[in-house]
């Protein structure tokens, strides 16, 4: 063997297992040599080749092979535990200041307090209230608009290029006008939310729509249906499982901008309860309230995908 | 000025957000230590007291006495508070209330400078029809939370026997909360100079109390944190004698003064002429004053333990802060006479 | 009841270029005929079909059926396609009761009417199945007892067969020959499958390649009753070769014209 060695016995058997491999390569292509023969044009230099795919690849770094389901288990166990073990240490050894990285058992404890004094209970449902009005609005509009865009093509040509247009309006820059419009109280928080999923649920909505297969609608037609029964009873329940997918995607964003519309003249909620813990530095309360709104994020997003397992049960 | 403001309080949670994350990572501790000899940041925000810090860069006067300092200038005065509060900034212009409020919530602090008292610019501004504070009860009234005109609006409502559950409060920054006000959407707002001039254009409207009626409750001071003052004290002195350096200078040019803090406070040079008797600027004497303990408003010691009582009975402060190591006044003592 | 054709043409336009994909059909079907149709590509067959079904109208030319120009789709001309499309939501029974749910009969009565359809197609034991859940066959099953249930003066079949494996398409072919024999429905269908066709149809068709015009009409002079052994009588090959040849003619003419355009 040229070249350093380490010195240990692993690293020799590595190098014959190497060596092995290569010369069992070497014999297999010269094997393949011989048979080509007969396969290769008269006058034509036979082809380079390739080594084939190695088959001992572990499953876990085989493209689309599936894994089993312990060790989907394990890694996804492990995707919380690593961040949480990392932040338990970066605490413990007090290498960064309880003001800034408050370690996990103050975060929890902030968490507990502000259940046990409401606090935690009041703030979340103003803030889930807001989402249910705000987004609720939303899909009020935007599901009958995207099934309009959807199912006629007059309907998009006229609302797509506007649609497309609006929903680059940051919904945050519109705050300052939708106080002078709306006041101080729940009106622009709700505005917001409303404006930052509509055109992005409707557009959604539509393209689901749009994608009901084009022989449900004429088959439907030579059994006797209307126009308005086509949409009744095959566009909107073909459309469905898509639809809750479009909501869950958005729903999402609304989450997510119900902070930012928490900012201004709000007296209670998550987004409210961070600003607030701000002036005092507290920290830990500040990580307490981000906890609660991921955990809350999440329970809403299962519950969407139960739902959508259930209308959807007739998919492929 | 909404315009200036919506994006800045959105990216108020975010940076303060990813300040936390940031600082985690970095293994930051504390206030960052600014290297020695290098850049001070000074924070202010809309106040007549400290507009004098623009004219004082704008004539080159912290150069003249040898320090390099950069002004940073906050639309939001609650954002200038965090901000020192949790050290991203060397030094803050506050008042006396929002001061003890952070050092009740951890933060390390040390005020060696007052710029002045507040004694009439922070006003409690209604509508027509509403006379007193006490026509405030069940009131919308807009305010920004947790800063110098919450605590003069629970000192007007405590005056006339009502407590901040009596009104509904309608938590703004200040300058949305003048504008909420001046566009009739709220009943009452309490503001500081120059916002105060924004309300007032509401027809009808009216001052009903102001900090005239409160006197030595808001003092503004100069504020850094108490590290820095220990590492870098030279600095400091520069900076204060600048102060006494840029009023001398105002007195001076009170016609280019004023154009140039008008300026910056975007407002008329009339109106802000009309601020001069809401702000009384503190004279050298008048900080040493405040600077000794006494028995009476005129001191800082005195003051503070009023708005210690104050601030924690009414939930401003979450506990009561420790006033050790809060006032210094080695360094107006040792500027120039 | 009679289906005419009179004068059918239509156009379509590909980048610019119109098309004549049927030109001058004309072609009558009675009450209880079995009509199929056959063509190389390019003859417009689908066309033919699709016209006839009313989702499409003929640029020339009319469709009368009983003396009423067809305008647009109805349960009077019931469709199958080669894909099923079936409601993938709605379970078999409910697919088959679809245009029935449309019209004023109780439900006792239309249950009547599904149990029979489903009975006749051999779906009972997957009445409660989702399409999803079932074979190529057993959909090309429902989509024929969807059509049927509302019964159609005229069922049209369009290459139904087309996407099954050859045993399946058998038994197929056999089931449609006896629900066409039980229900004496009138049937028009589109194939490529010559053997299907002559084993199917009472008349074959045959149309002619670009444009599409109905190049003969064939009469099947084969025993009613003909189970899947008369493929491989020689009647049956006669006129399968027959028809094979005139539709292989059509095929070279239209390739050599595809070529020569290109």
């Amino acid at each position: 063997m040229t070249g350093p060695t380490r010195g240990t016995t692993r690293g020799t058997a590595a190098d014959e297992l190497a060596a092995a491999e290569l010369e069992a390569e070497q014999r297999l292509a010269e094997a393949h040599e011989a048979g080509r023969v007969a396969t290769t044009r008269p006058g034509w230099a036979p082809l380079p080749r390739r080594a084939g795919l190695k088959p001992s690849l572990s499953p876990l770094l085989s493209l689309r092979t599936p894994i089993s389901s312990r060790a989907r288990w394990t890694l996804g166990v492990l995707s919380f535990l690593i961040p949480l073990t990392a932040w338990t240490v970066l605490s413990l050894t007090g290498s960064v200041d309880a003001t800034f990285l408050p370690p996990p058992g103050a975060v929890l404890k902030a968490v507990v307090d502000m259940a046990t004094t409401g606090e935690l209970f009041d703030d979340a449902w103003a803030t889930i209230q807001r989402i249910l009005e705000g987004f609720g609005l939303a899909i009020l509009v935007s599901v009958p608009l995207g099934i309009l865009m959807g199912t006629f093509d007059a309907g998009q040509a006229f609302l797509e290029p506007v649609i497309a247009l609006l929903r680059y309006l940051p919904a945050v820059a519109l705050i300052p006008l939708l106080m002078i419009w709306l006041g101080v109280d729940e009106g622009p928080k709700i505005a917001i939310l409303f404006v930052g999923t509509v055109f992005f649920n409707t557009l959604m909505t539509a393209d689901v729509v749009r994608n009901v297969p084009r022989s449900l609608i004429d088959v439907s037609y030579t059994l006797g249906a209307r126009r308005g029964e086509v949409v009744r009873k095959i566009v909107i329940p073909h459309a469905l499982p898509g639809m809750i997918d479009a909501v869950r995607v958005n729903v999402a964003a609304a989450w997510n901008l119900v902070v930012a519309s928490e900012l201004l003249a709000a007296t209670a909620g998550l987004g409210y309860r961070i600003i607030r813990s701000q002036r005092f530095l507290q920290t830990d309360k500040i990580f307490a309230v981000l906890v609660v709104i991921g955990l809350v994020g999440l329970v809403i997003d299962v519950l969407l995908r139960i739902l959508r397992s259930r209308v959807g049960k007739w998919t492929a | 000025m909404i315009s200036r403001l919506r994006p800045r309080q959105a990216t108020a949670v975010l940076s303060a957000l990813t300040l936390v994350a940031a600082l985690a990572l970095s293994g930051c501790t504390g206030s960052s230590a600014t290297p020695s000899g290098g850049k001070i940041t000074l924070g202010f925000s809309a106040w007549p007291g400290w507009f004098p810090w623009q004219v004082a860069e704008e004539q080159g006067l912290f150069a003249k006495n040898g320090v390099n300092v950069e002004l940073k200038y906050f639309d939001n005065y609650t954002d200038s508070i965090n901000a020192l509060a949790s050290g991203a900034i060397d030094s803050n212009s506050e008042t006396l209330n929002d001061t003890l409020s952070s050092v009740s919530g951890g933060a390390k602090l040390s005020i060696v400078l007052v710029n002045d008292n507040s004694t009439g610019n922070d006003k409690i501004i209604a509508r027509d029809g509403i006379t007193s504070v006490a026509d405030l009860k069940g009131k919308k009234v807009a305010v920004e939370q947790g800063a110098v005109d919450h605590y003069l609006l629970l000192l007007a409502l405590q005056e006339a026997h009502l407590t901040e559950k009596d009104i509904q409060l309608v938590p703004l920054p200040t300058d949305a909360a003048a504008a909420a006000f001046a566009g009739g959407q709220v009943d009452a707002v309490a503001a500081f100079a120059p916002f105060t001039s924004k309300a007032l254009e509401r027809q009808g409207s009216r001052a009903i109390s102001t900090s005239a009626e409160f006197p030595g409750a808001i003092p503004d001071h100069l504020v850094f944190s108490q590290k820095f003052v220990k590492d870098r004290p030279k600095d400091i002195q520069g900076i204060v004698n600048t102060w006494f350096e840029t009023l001398t200078w105002i007195k001076n040019n009170k016609d280019k003064a004023v154009s140039i803090m008008a300026k910056r406070g975007g407002v008329s040079e009339a109106d802000y002429k009309s601020y001069d008797a809401g702000t009384t600027i503190f004279t050298r004497q008048q900080n040493l004053d405040a600077f000794t303990p006494g028995v009476t408003p005129a001191h800082l010691d005195y003051s503070a333990n009023k708005i210690i009582d104050f601030i924690t009975n009414t939930g401003l402060a979450k506990q009561r802060p420790s006033l050790d190591g809060l006032f210094d006044d080695q360094f107006v003592k040792a500027s120039p006479q | 009841m009679t289906l005419e054709l009179r004068g059918v043409a239509k156009d379509y336009t590909v980048r610019d270029r119109k098309i004549r994909a049927l030109d001058g059909v004309d072609l009558e079907v009675s009450r209880g005929d079995f009509v199929c149709v056959v063509g190389a590509s390019g003859s417009g067959k689908s066309t033919l079909l699709g016209l006839v079904a009313g989702l499409m109208a003929p640029t020339e030319g009319e469709i009368v059926l009983d003396g009423v120009p067809v305008t647009g789709p109805g349960p009077d001309r019931g469709l199958v396609f080669q894909s099923g499309a079936l409601y993938p939501w709605r379970t078999v029974e409910r697919n088959v009761s679809f245009g029935l749910e449309l019209l004023p009969i109780d439900a006792a009565e239309r249950k009547r009417r599904v149990d029979w359809y489903l009975a006749e197609t051999g779906l009972d034991a997957v009445r409660k199945s989702l399409p999803k859940q079932l074979s190529g066959g057993q959909q090309q099953r429902v989509a024929i007892a969807r059509a049927l249930a509302c019964e159609p003066e005229v069922l049209l079949l369009d290459e139904p067969f087309g996407a099954l494996d050859v045993q399946t398409k058998e038994d197929m072919q056999v089931l449609i020959r006896q629900v066409w024999a039980d229900t004496g429905t009138t049937v028009l269908m589109v194939t490529h499958d010559v053997e299907e066709a002559v084993f199917l149809g009472a008349r074959v068709v045959v149309l002619a390649s670009d444009p599409g015009r109905i190049a003969a009409d064939v009469v099947v002079d084969l025993p009613a009753d003909r189970g899947l052994g008369v493929k491989r009588e020689p009647a049956f090959l006669a006129l399968r070769a027959e028809i094979e040849d005139l539709v292989r003619e059509q095929h070279r003419g239209h390739v050599n014209r595809v070529a020569a355009v290109e």
